[in-house]
């Protein structure tokens, strides 16, 4: 536990991709390669012959971070990383190149951290930072523009206009991320994050 | 190297053309930056009645973002005058409309209500594309930095950073790479 505190405490002091690399590289967890063999659907079209194969090549590149409580299967809770909607190349690694989430039982991520992961990418596909997109039409059908955004966290034709947003001091304010995702997101100054405008 | 006393005074009180680029920024921040730039509260010499604002290029207004869901949620609300005159429109169908509205209204509101204000406000030139007229291109000499870091797309990334980069578990052996 007091592992998992200190891990905590060094990943949260950076917020960025870069920044979670060299601390972590530097403070606890040892990396290595290791190779994989993997698998690659093939086809080729001839005049009246299609071949079709399953070709097995090797992965070398890949880098792999040990885990600092090994006993846990979640790769995020076991490593102390939390994520925001920024952090693409983690995010990446969870989703296929659809844009479709992986399954928890290839990736063996815990419930909580699961969510977290999803509504981050959903937010990062809505700000064009990952491939994959959803209809953008509105609850009557009419269709929606597509325009720069971020930190969305309802979808895009699931919200009503607000007319009349009442008075100061019972304001309707507009939502904005998420509330578990700014609980844990690491964060450099101690102001916390606005979720309301 | 030698400055002579008018020459200086004329260097210290010049009319400095900036530009900005609003791909990917909040339309309220931008408001905020470039009031300031054209009241010239940036400049030691500030003084409100001494004239020393600047004009400000604002380039690609159309390509503006907004957090969370008030393209469908902010509504922008208008009356004629007369009767059944009120006029009630979602931002991005006032975006569709026109799309330097919405950024003209914030600057506007930001530079402070006095008879100054019209004059300052015929310094701020707002395009929508990043297609600005050669008169007005010819003046500019500053670039001014965005108040929202943009974070990078996968896109953006090199093959090597996304090999680099650690894995957090391995995966199937029957894995299929698609």
């Amino acid at each position: 536990m007091s592992v998992l505190g200190r891990l905590v405490s060094s990943v949260c002091s950076c917020g960025s991709n870069s920044g979670f690399l060299a601390s972590v590289q530097k403070s606890v967890l040892p990396t290595y390669l290791t190779t994989r063999m993997y698998r690659k659907i093939k086809q080729k079209e001839g005049e009246k012959v299609t071949v079709i194969k399953g070709e097995v090549f090797e992965d070398t590149k890949n880098v792999y971070v040990e885990k600092a409580v090994p006993d846990d299967p979640c790769p995020l809770r076991s490593r102390g990383i939390q994520i925001t909607y920024e952090d693409v190349l983690i995010l990446q690694q969870f989703i296929t190149s659809t844009g479709e989430m992986l399954p928890r039982e290839h990736t063996n991520l815990s419930q909580q951290e699961f969510f977290k992961v999803l509504t981050c990418v959903k937010m990062a596909q809505r700000a064009n930072l990952l491939p994959g997109t959803e209809d953008q039409t509105d609850k009557q059908g009419n269709f929606v523009p597509k325009l720069n955004r971020y930190l969305t966290r309802y979808d895009v034709g699931s919200r009503t206009p607000i007319r009349s947003r009442g008075l100061q001091y019972t304001k309707r304010l507009y939502r904005i991320g998420d509330r578990r995702l700014a609980r844990d997101a690491p964060r450099v100054s101690s102001r916390p994050w606005s979720l309301n405008h | 190297m030698s400055f002579g006393r008018a020459n200086q005074q004329w260097a210290t009180f010049s009319r400095v053309w900036h530009i900005l680029n609003a791909d990917r920024q909040p339309a309220g921040g931008i408001g905020v930056l470039v009031s300031r730039y054209v009241q010239g509260l940036h400049k030691p010499i500030y003084h409100p009645t001494s004239d020393v604002g600047d004009h400000v290029v604002v380039v690609n207004a159309k390509k503006i973002a907004y957090s969370g869901n008030k393209w469908e949620e902010k509504v922008f609300t208008a009356h004629t005058g007369r009767r059944k005159g009120r006029v009630r429109m979602q931002a991005f169908k006032v975006h569709e409309l026109d799309p330097t509205w919405i950024i003209r209204r914030n600057i506007y509101r930001q530079i402070p209500n006095n008879l100054l204000r019209r004059t300052l406000f015929q310094r701020v030139h707002v395009f929508e594309d990043e297609n600005v007229p050669a008169e007005i291109i010819e003046n500019v000499t500053n670039v001014l930095i965005g108040p929202r870091p943009v974070p990078k797309a996968i896109t953006d990334y090199t093959e090597e950073e996304k090999d680099s980069f650690p894995k957090l578990f391995l995966r199937d052996k029957y894995f299929l790479k698609s």
